[in-house]
């Protein structure tokens, strides 16, 4: 029999997308490492980095993360949509430090994945909103008050609670604050069913495989068939 | 010729000339332009340039030179002798037998084809002899010169540390302490407001749009580069409207060179104080077969051979935003407005590049921050590769392991899968992805053109690509530059990320965008037992269509299981000579102890090795770097003594005395022997080619001729012997 053990998690395509230098790259190492670059470059294009991660409430539940970490520049964003699709989440992040402009920024990506939803809604994407640095944020020489820190916040509630009840979340990349909160949350909102229907499935595909009509034997035989053409060589 | 320093303008009436190097816009063909003095510029910026005193007299002009268009290249170093005597006097004047005056000879012998392939002993016995006749007349007659101040040197004290400000390689070294005040008052990038500091900076590159609005600049802040932006352009367009002419370079006596490139709607723009940056040299002869021809960059290059080395760089700059952007972007953003600023689609990234660009092309220096200090040699082998024609570096492993190597991206394109599975990228379930149904299946690797296995220093282990396609070397730089600029931030092995880069490969096509897949992974970790040092190695996969990120992440994970399969026992391979191929060193494999330095390039595939310059004075700094650029800089560029059918010997003193020796024999055969002598010490170099190879070595010990060729020959064949294990070879083609 198959035990749970043998089954690998389930993967889970995630998508982050912003203005440039918002701090997408440093929280997916933050969150990847758990270290902190100072000098983290701009990314060209996009990266993909895959990390198993159980809840750290509900340890039995893990996911294999699939991120997609993209380029802010604008230069980029014809390569986009190919990014966000088939995710399952879209971290749209803004920095909470410069507000005004890359707040903007995030509109314009949650804009766009819905029109692009309205067009193809087989698999609907989940969006978060993603207020890094917060740490810059919270200075005192951030040259901010409570009072305008107090509007900003307001204003990120009132657009999300006007769009589907957007989940919001503050991070900061520098330290730490609210990161593993974020991808914890991604897994405990799942549906057990999510759970449960992946195990089923993955056993009959295992259990299949064990009666011979695998994969790896087709795979293989195929790969002797290429490596036994070249070796005349 | 007079010494004048930048900081000196009011000695404007000192009979310096510019010379301005134009051409038609159409044709284009060259004409002289005319020649203006007194200058200015650029340490006045503001001054007009007066154009009514044409017809004064360039020095150059004065220098005694071998008639005609292809022998207008001789006397190749008369400015850079000359700048070296002017340090004489100045910094040492005191103790003259101090500096450096390095003397130059090069000549051209003449022999019977020899077949390169048999390389049997007594063709290079006679070879030998006769190379070595020739040197020692050279010496002789370099004694003779040197005589007395060779001698004096033997009395003086024993050997020291040579710094690079020693060897007067650049100007105004006496002003300062030491190596390092130096290179923060004239060589390092520095965007301050302070414009005395600015103009004192020895190289500056500017980047500008033809409206005038910067693009980039290596120095200065915007306050200060905005006036030069102003002067650039209105230079450009007064010879582009009032006289249909493109301006192409401007020599202020022979202290500075200015070199502009038009490539409307930009203009790229190099300014140089450096001696070995303004000699002129003749390009290779073009019966090279070079396995990646250059671009167009060199259309006009007999009239240009002057500005060739600035005109080059700024090529690269250009390519570099051309990959980025690509063309059709750049004029469609200037085609809206003008006045466009193109920094707006720039990152601070891009500017970091440009930044280490400059820096690597000038010097091979890094882009270091404050502090740092120099941790690998990848600027100087870019710079190397740079100056023997955009050659690019090998790395020694067995001949069988390349081919194992390449056969394994050949299969790569066999691998077929079930067309459904392509379409949903379900990737990461390969349990699904390689479905066993047998209709409808598509080549996984149907989009892959180019595909590189590469060292973690850029070095090419093994690669394939289309029959009727290539990608220049100039193309690959690129490549290279920005996979790692791309994976500077991803220091940490314990996680590994997929990279999906656009990138336009601008020899290949400037138009459009092509889909680099870049995965890191460590060698020694699937080999028993694991090599102490890690072993990281890249899988490059260039895609040509934008969706096929996950069909080029399945190949890799199929390389990489190829690769390392047997890797876990004992006698893998790859692994192994991947160890011994970082240890190429000439003292180890055959004894040379002489000789601390060399270079081999294979003429035909247009690829080069060298010895890792920690042999040279047993240390990676700044110094040594600046010196080794130096002396290769010299060696090659004064091999443009092209001499046609007769053994002859150009020896070129502060005399500029010009000899000549006949002989029999005739071949395509060069050799270049350049002397250093002072500071108790002495450094010699040597270039020997023929139609096969290009040989550099340099020694800082004595050493006399015999051993100097003897060894030297060792050295090329031993290179010889072992080519298929030195060089690449021209890879897989599907």
């Amino acid at each position: 029999m198959i035990e749970d053990s043998e089954i690998p998690p389930p993967s889970y395509k995630i998508v982050l997308l912003g203005d440039s230098s918002v701090g997408k790259t440093s929280l997916v190492h933050r969150f990847v490492t758990n270290k902190f670059d100072r000098n983290t470059a701009n990314t060209i294009g996009a990266a993909f980095i895959t990390k198993k991660y159980s809840s750290t409430k509900l340890p039995e539940r893990s996911l294999k993360f699939e991120i997609w970490d993209t380029a802010g520049q604008e230069r980029y964003r014809s390569l986009t949509p190919m990014y966000y699709r088939n995710a399952r989440v879209a971290l749209i992040c803004f920095d909470l430090h410069n507000f005004e402009e890359t707040f903007k920024t995030a509109k314009f990506w949650i804009e766009q994945i819905e029109v692009n939803e309205a067009r193809d809604s087989t698999d609907p994407i989940e969006i978060r909103l993603i207020g890094n640095k917060r740490d810059l944020f919270l200075e005192e020489s951030s040259g901010l008050d409570e009072e305008s820190r107090q509007a900003y916040l307001e204003q990120v509630k009132q657009f999300c609670s006007s769009n589907n009840n957007i989940k919001f979340h503050q991070t900061s990349a520098v330290d730490g604050f609210g990161i593993t909160d974020l991808f914890d949350s991604i897994i405990d909102d799942l549906d057990d069913e999510f759970f449960t229907a992946y195990a089923d499935r993955k056993r009959a595909e295992l259990e299949a495989n064990k009666n011979g009509d695998q994969f790896g034997s087709i795979l293989s035989s195929r790969l002797a068939q290429t490596t036994n053409a070249s070796r005349c060589c | 010729m007079k010494d004048v320093h930048p900081k000196n303008p009011e000695n404007s009436d000192q009979h310096e000339t510019i010379k301005f190097n134009t051409s038609f816009i159409s044709p284009s063909k060259l004409v002289s332009g005319p020649s203006i003095s007194p200058a200015k510029f650029p340490s006045v910026p503001t001054t007009a340039v007066n154009l009514e005193n044409a017809g004064s007299i360039n020095a150059a002009d004065l220098l005694p030179s071998q008639s005609s268009h292809t022998s207008s290249t001789e006397v190749p170093d008369s400015s850079h002798l000359r700048v070296a005597n002017n340090h004489s006097s100045g910094r040492f004047s005191l103790a003259s037998e101090n500096s450096y005056v390095p003397s130059i000879a090069g000549l051209t012998s003449e022999d019977e084809e020899d077949d390169r392939e048999d390389n049997n002993i007594e063709t290079s016995h006679n070879e030998e002899e006769d190379l070595q006749s020739i040197l020692n007349g050279l010496i002789r007659h370099e004694n003779h010169f040197n005589g007395q101040i060779s001698h004096r040197n033997s009395l003086s004290s024993p050997r020291q540390e040579i710094s690079f400000l020693d060897l007067n390689i650049f100007p105004n070294s006496e002003t300062v302490q030491n190596g390092e005040e130096y290179y923060n008052k004239y060589i390092r990038i520095s965007k301050d407001e302070d414009e005395a500091a600015f103009v004192e900076k020895l190289k500056h590159f500017f980047i500008l749009s033809s409206a005038g609005k910067p693009v980039f600049s290596m120095h200065g802040a915007d306050d200060i580069i905005m006036g030069y932006m102003g002067i650039i352009t209105t230079i450009v367009s007064t010879f582009e409207e009032n006289m249909k002419e493109e301006i192409k370079s401007i020599t202020v006596g022979d202290r500075i060179k200015i070199v502009a490139i038009n490539k409307n709607p930009l203009i790229l723009v190099a300014v140089s104080q450096i001696s070995y940056e303004m000699m002129s040299f003749t390009h290779n002869e073009s019966v090279e077969e070079e396995l990646h021809p250059r671009p167009n960059s060199l259309e006009d290059h007999d009239s240009d051979s002057d500005d060739l080395i600035l005109i080059n760089q700024l090529n690269t700059l250009y390519n570099y935003l051309l990959s980025i952007l690509s063309k059709p972007t750049i004029e469609k953003n200037f085609h809206n407005r003008m006045n466009y600023d193109l920094r707006r689609v720039l990152t601070p990234l891009d500017f970091h590049n440009f930044e280490a660009l400059c820096l690597k092309l000038t010097y091979g220096l890094p882009l270091l921050k404050e502090g740092e200090k120099i941790s690998d040699t990848s600027s100087f082998d870019f710079y190397i590769g740079e100056l023997l024609d955009s050659s690019i570096q090998s790395v020694k492993i067995r001949n069988t392991t390349r081919n194992r190597l390449n056969n394994i991206f050949l299969s790569c394109k066999r691998i077929k899968v079930k067309e459904d599975d392509l379409d949903s990228e379900v990737n990461s379930d390969s349990v699904s992805f390689f479905s066993k149904a047998e209709d409808q299946e598509r080549y996984l690797g149907e989009d892959l053109l180019f595909s590189f296995l590469t060292t973690s220093s850029n070095r090419i282990l093994s690669f394939m690509k289309p029959r009727n396609h290539t990608l220049s070397n100039e193309d690959l730089k690129i490549l290279f530059s920005m996979i790692s600029s791309a994976e500077m931030q991803s220091g940490d092995s314990e996680f590994t990320e997929d990279l999906w880069i656009p990138l336009c490969m601008p020899n290949f096509n400037p138009n459009g965008f092509l889909y680099v897949f870049v995965r890191k992974f460590d060698l020694s970790e699937y080999v028993e037992p694991r090599p102490t040092v890690s072993q990281p190695l890249s899988i490059i996969l260039i895609s040509s269509n934008k969706n096929t990120f996950f069909k080029m992440r399945e190949i890799s994970r199929y390389i990489i299981t190829k690769i390392v399969k047997g890797e876990n026992s004992r006698n893998n391979p790859l692994s192994r000579e991947l160890l011994e191929s970082t240890k190429l060193s000439i003292l180890n494999d055959i004894r040379v102890p002489a000789i601390k330095h060399f270079i081999y390039k294979l003429k035909c595939s247009n690829q080069f090795i060298m010895n890792d310059m920690v042999y040279y004075n047993n240390d990676r700094s700044m110094n040594t770097l600046l010196q080794l650029v130096y002396f290769y800089s010299i060696l090659h560029n004064s091999k443009a003594t092209k001499i046609k059918s007769k053994l002859k010997a150009t020896y070129n003193h502060e005399t500029g005395l010009v000899r000549q020796i006949n002989s029999s024999r005739s071949e395509s055969k060069k050799l270049t022997y350049t002397r250093w002598n002072g500071a108790g010490t002495s450094v010699t170099g040597f270039m020997l080619s023929d139609d096969v190879y290009e040989f550099y070595c340099l020694s800082n010990e004595e050493i006399g001729s015999k051993d100097l060729i003897a060894n030297s020959l060792k050295i090329i064949q031993w290179c010889e012997k072992y080519r298929k294990r030195l060089f690449l070879g021209e890879g897989v083609t599907f």
